[in-house]
């Protein structure tokens, strides 16, 4: 709502600008957003239902400079580097799913049969969450028609957290591709803290990999960007994963559960801006976020700016 | 009338550093004039700034009680809050215009503290029409330029998004603006607007301070100048404060910003703000308080240093 009094900054805000469309106005190559508001169960702290909203919002605030640009075009004041945003990008937002507040297997359900029609409609999906269950649905609407699917994961664990009646579910499980020996199809980055043994030994089973967030810490972001390029050698199809769990609680509170030594926020933009696998997208899914936990917004800043980061070329062109 | 012997404890009144209140009539020459803004709503960012005058007051009090390494800075005066007029911009701007004048014409120097940035052209042309005669430089520590193209200032007369530009026609054009800490990525037009200005990063700051104020004002060696201080805490990087405008995760931290204000102490401080800071949506709540109390205080410092450089 406006305020009358000058510019306002309280408007509802779609995804980088783009137009509020319905799924039939999705044309081959176009980002197709949508928000699943889903919140988290207990254990886990509930807020995520509000993040698609306050990503949306905090990937405005993100484009700020872009936007208060006519010309759309930044300047790097350290490297000279000249950027633009694309305004002929397209792109939609389709808005929330609706009745869709608590993670069960018709969540799920919905959000497979939108991510399946976007899909098969030629559109990238992105996902904004919600909780991070809501990948298995993410997953198999994308797996129906891409069934030899990359997965790269930037979370602190290698699970998918229980929720009502659904019970936790290691990542290697979520593919339905069968491993060979030339195939790498998940790599898990910022892994940290105590992970069950079988999920660990299962992602090396599938020729997986795994670095972890102390892997980082120790050797530098390259650790992470150098397997990302590798990674991407190997896939053709890649859907790239944030879980805002990945990040440091110092750095981020806003996530349903806590993360000590986890990825600082530049870590993980660093890492996503130092790699470039945009042309090799199939989907990006974004989730818990839970801004009601992060009073100061950094996770939803950070989120933001690791999605922007991750749709790199397709959003932005170098012009320097 | 009785009198009842009490042992009571009392705390006094909230002010700046627990700084003496006071009014105009109690300015005077050396004296650095303290003052709340309690506006943050007529141009775009987060509001909540209007609350940073009466928490930086609070904020001082444990401060002073705890004898932290803080003493009250003799020459300063809280002269409370500005006046403003909350729904009417172009009335608010006139006012504060007046109030910075009448302040700068005591002899005594303005701090203001709090509010947005989209006030502070208002005070610039207050001090402006005090010091005719004077060159003034405008330093801004902050991570946005603020340089958009000034759009209509009849419907929108303070807008934070072109404030640099007003100030900087106000001072003769871009060579009177110095714009330190500057996010990495900028606006390409605003950046060009400033090419005859002084720019630099908040990594470049990061790097080295040495010889920072002789470069600012390089070109006015022989001219009567005046610098006008204005510090944005937007320019902290994350997970310092939470400010008024967009996350970017870079930016300088608290001892780094101390430096920069501490080495900007060389040149004649004439007025100053700090602002940007929004108390009640930070978590830390006090802890980041105190942090900008510390940053108010290097600006204090650096406006009561004697000038090394320029008349």
């Amino acid at each position: 709502m406006s305020k009358n009094f000058g510019e306002s900054t309280t408007t509802s805000a779609t995804f980088a600008g783009f137009p509020e469309r319905n799924l039939e106005k999705v044309s081959q190559g176009s980002i197709v957003v949508f928000g699943a508001p889903v919140d988290s169960t207990l254990p886990r702290r509930s807020g995520c239902s509000k993040g698609p909203k306050a990503i949306r919002q905090a990937t405005m605030n993100a484009l700020s400079c872009y936007f208060n640009s006519p010309s759309k075009t930044v300047v790097s004041i350290d490297t000279g580097k000249t950027t633009r945003f694309r305004s002929e990008a397209v792109g939609i937002d389709l808005g929330d799913l609706a009745d869709c507040t608590e993670v069960t297997s018709e969540t799920l359900t919905q959000v497979q049969k939108l991510t399946a029609g976007v899909n098969n409609q030629g559109g990238l999906p992105v996902l904004l969450g919600g909780d991070g269950r809501i990948l298995e649905g993410f997953i198999n609407g994308l797996q129906s028609s891409l069934p030899e699917l990359g997965l790269l994961v930037f979370s602190n664990r290698l699970d998918l957290p229980e929720a009502n009646n659904l019970h936790s579910k290691a990542l290697s499980t979520l593919l339905t591709s069968k491993p060979s020996s030339d195939s790498y199809p998940l790599l898990a980055i910022g892994v940290n803290g105590i992970q069950p043994h079988e999920n660990w030994k299962e992602i090396k089973m599938i020729h997986g990999n795994i670095i972890s967030a102390d892997d980082i810490h120790d050797q530098g972001i390259e650790a992470a960007s150098n397997e990302i390029q590798q990674f991407s050698l190997q896939n053709k199809q890649i859907l790239c994963v944030v879980d805002a769990g990945v990040l440091d609680t110092g750095y981020a509170a806003g996530t349903p559960s806590l993360n000590v030594g986890g990825l600082s926020p530049l870590q993980l933009i660093d890492i996503l801006s130092k790699t470039n696998f945009a042309e090799k997208l199939v989907g990006v899914c974004v989730s818990n976020v839970a801004p009601s936990l992060d009073a100061r917004g950094h996770s939803q800043y950070a989120s933001a700016e690791a999605l922007l980061a991750i749709l790199g070329e397709r959003l932005f062109e170098d012009i320097s | 009338m009785s009198t009842v012997d009490l042992n009571l404890s009392m705390q006094s009144v909230p002010s700046f550093f627990g700084a003496p209140i006071g009014d105009i009539e109690d300015l005077s020459e050396k004296k650095i004039a303290v003052a709340g803004l309690f506006c943050d709503h007529f141009s775009e960012g987060e509001p909540g700034a209007r609350y940073a005058a009466r928490q930086l007051r609070y904020a001082s009090l444990p401060l002073l009680a705890n004898g932290l390494k803080i003493s009250t800075p003799s020459n300063i005066i809280d002269v409370g809050e500005l006046n403003v007029f909350p729904i009417e911009p172009i009335k608010t701007q006139s006012i504060l215009e007046e109030q910075s004048y009448r302040i700068q014409q005591t002899g005594a120097r303005l701090l203001a503290l709090g509010g947005d940035y989209s006030l502070i052209p208002a005070l610039v042309s207050g001090q402006l029409k005090a010091n005719p005669d004077c060159h003034l430089k405008f330093i801004r520590i902050s991570r946005n330029l603020d340089a958009s193209e000034i759009l209509d200032t009849q419907k929108n007369p303070m807008n934070r998004s072109s404030a640099t530009r007003q100030i900087a026609e106000f001072c003769g054009g871009a060579r009177s603006i110095a714009m330190l800490g500057v996010s990495d990525l900028s606006s390409i037009e605003e950046y060009e607007y400033l090419t005859d200005g002084f720019v630099r990063s908040a990594h470049q700051l990061s790097k080295s301070l040495t010889g920072l104020s002789e470069q600012i004002v390089d070109d006015l060696q022989d001219q009567e100048v005046g610098v006008y201080l204005s510090v944005d805490v937007d320019v902290l990087a994350l997970p310092s404060i939470r400010s008024n405008s967009p996350y970017l995760g870079t930016g300088l931290s608290p001892e780094q910003l101390a430096s920069v204000i501490s080495e900007l102490g060389k040149l004649p401080i004439i007025g100053a703000d700090v602002t940007g800071f929004i108390p009640d949506l930070d978590l830390s709540g006090s802890a980041a308080s105190l942090t900008v109390i510390e940053i108010i205080r290097s600006v204090i410092e650096a406006m009561s240093k004697e000038s090394a450089l320029c008349h």
